[in-house]
């Protein structure tokens, strides 16, 4: 079961036009692992991930996935026309409506199962495509910034779930954030996109819940914040 | 300190800034009443140029000599029978135009290759004006119901067709990429994201559609027919029935405002999904 499943990125490279986005970046993610992805805006977080979920075919180099890919868009893409259920059974077998509408009211959405996405606020549309993404158990699990748009309650409630569900089903996870803090609460390794490759990568220590006052974290987090350019005086 | 006086203006500016009262919820829309009032006025302004004598009966009847015109018609029968044999051709042609131009859009709009051989040739040919196919479509089809319907297909075809495939084409990619992502087929793909994303374009041209169909019949009726509205409005030419012609004027009137009422409301149940800017 182990090697199959693990994603294998292999010396991709990406441009567009005279803008090489991905230099020749190698990343390997051990199946059922959880790993933040972080970055400058623009570095090529979510070009990465198109690669991975089979959207962009133009690029060097090579890529293994797992069959089973689910994807949180940055924007949160729900299809206008269908109702927020379909929207999150999107391509499942009609049996999975339940289980669409008990993740719906996971993500607190419940008695929206049936309203039109463009009359969802920013935040509650965010928690819909992620819906979308959890309910169908993939082998590898693509977020991009899918926290973004909400408020600091529901986002921990948010990362609860999403932990929920890799606890349960074990889903390699590649979750890109801006959010030092959230990619230590969340992931067991973090890397740091600069420069068109993975320029720091490391292990998360200490328990998940337990870890965040740990002097080993605190250590890393100091190290993350520097590797993203940011003065760690402050932070 | 600058006092604001609630009035008028919905936004005034002060030295604070810009202020905004609300307008409440569920503001009665003035549009629908504004537009049957402009039509009573023409209505009226029409009644008070024949009372005074500013238009000449020969040539402009009044409302009154309309109206006991289209009695006549319609106690005479002559009036539904018209009506009838119109209706029938706009519905069996402007039909089998919709199903054309929807099928053969989505076929350009979904595959280059379809596009490539349609295309071209259907965009040559919608530079010929369906007025000009009629002594041809009588040439070849004869005299009967069909050189009509395939008059009023023909017009109704090239509006369908061409927002069909505009809107094929305008379709987000990002919602097809959605689907890809999720693994939907290509027929699901094209059943789930490209119809209901082209389907606002498809009602555009569908409501250019049946406009045209009416003028086409009308058209073919006029040039070569022995029923229907347009025969109605040429015999009366020909006798120099004034009132009766003005009887079909606003028959086509009538009957082009009905049209659109019954496309508004299809378009209302199926594009509910949008929140679109809808006139202000
Ligand atoms: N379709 C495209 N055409 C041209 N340039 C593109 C395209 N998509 C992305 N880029 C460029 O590639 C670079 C990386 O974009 P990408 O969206 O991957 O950034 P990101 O790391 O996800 O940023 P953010 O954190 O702001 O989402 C940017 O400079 C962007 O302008
Ligand atoms: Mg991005």
């Amino acid at each position: 079961m182990s090697d199959q499943r693990a994603v294998v990125v292999d010396g991709v490279s990406k441009d567009f036009g005279a803008h090489r986005v991905l230099d020749d970046l190698s990343l390997r993610l051990e199946p059922g692992s959880f790993t933040a992805l972080l970055g400058a805006s623009g570095s090529g977080k979510s070009t990465l991930l198109r690669i991975l979920a089979g959207l962009d075919e133009e690029f060097e180099g090579r890529v293994v996935v797992p069959p089973r890919v689910s994807v949180a868009f940055q924007e949160p893409r729900l299809l206008p026309w269908a109702s927020v259920l379909d929207n999150v059974v999107l391509g499942l077998d009609k049996r999975a409506r339940p289980l669409g509408a008990q993740t719906l009211a996971e993500v607190g959405l419940a008695e929206k199962s049936g309203a039109w996405p463009l009359t969802l606020s920013g935040g509650q549309a965010q928690r819909a495509s992620l819906a979308r993404a959890l309910v169908r158990e993939p082998e590898l699990l693509l977020l991009d910034e899918p926290f973004g748009a909400l408020d600091a309650l529901t986002r921990r409630s948010m990362h609860q779930l999403t932990l929920d569900l890799w606890r349960a089903h074990a889903p390699t996870v590649l979750l890109v954030t801006h959010d030092v803090e959230e990619a230590l609460r969340l992931a067991d390794r973090v890397v740091v996109l600069q420069g068109g490759v993975i320029g720091f990568d490391a292990e998360v220590p200490e328990d998940r819940g337990l870890r965040m006052e740990k002097p080993a974290v605190l250590h890393l987090r100091r190290e993350l914040y520097g590797a993203l350019g940011v003065d760690v005086v402050t932070a | 300190m600058s006092v604001v006086s609630v009035g008028a203006a919905a936004t005034s500016a002060t030295e604070n800034g810009v202020v905004r009262h609300g307008r409440g919820s569920n503001r009665r829309r003035r549009g629908p009443r504004l537009r049957y009032l402009s039509l009573v006025a023409l209505l009226v302004l029409w009644f008070v140029a024949d009372k005074a004598d500013w238009i000449s009966a020969d040539t402009f009847p009044g409302p009154g000599a309309v109206w006991h015109a289209a009695v006549d018609l319609a106690q005479s029968g002559k009036l539904a029978d018209a009506l009838q044999v119109s209706l029938t051709r706009v519905v069996i042609g402007g039909l089998i135009g919709v199903v054309l131009g929807v099928v053969l859009g989505l076929l350009s709009g979904f595959s280059h290759l379809a596009e490539s051989v349609l295309d071209t040739p259907l965009q040559a040919l919608r530079a010929v004006p369906f007025t000009a196919l009629v002594p041809i479509f009588i040439l070849w089809l004869g005299i009967g119901e069909a050189p009509k319907i395939a008059i009023v297909a023909f017009a109704v075809f090239f509006p369908v067709y061409i927002n069909t495939y505009a809107g094929i084409r305008s379709v987000d990619v990002k919602y097809a990429e959605v689907a890809q992502v999720y693994g939907l087929s290509r027929v699901a793909v094209a059943r789930r994201v490209l119809l209901p994303g082209a389907l606002p374009g498809i009602l555009v041209g569908i409501r250019y559609a049946l406009a045209l169909s009416w003028i086409s019949v009308i058209v073919a009726e006029q040039l070569n027919a022995s029923s229907g509205i347009g025969f109605l409005l040429v015999n009366a030419r020909q006798f120099l029935q004034v009132d009766v012609m003005f009887v079909c004027l606003v028959l086509y009137a009538l009957l082009g405002v009905v049209t659109d009422l019954v496309y508004r409301l299809v378009e209302r149940r199926l594009l509910v999904w949008r929140r679109g800017f809808d006139g202000a």
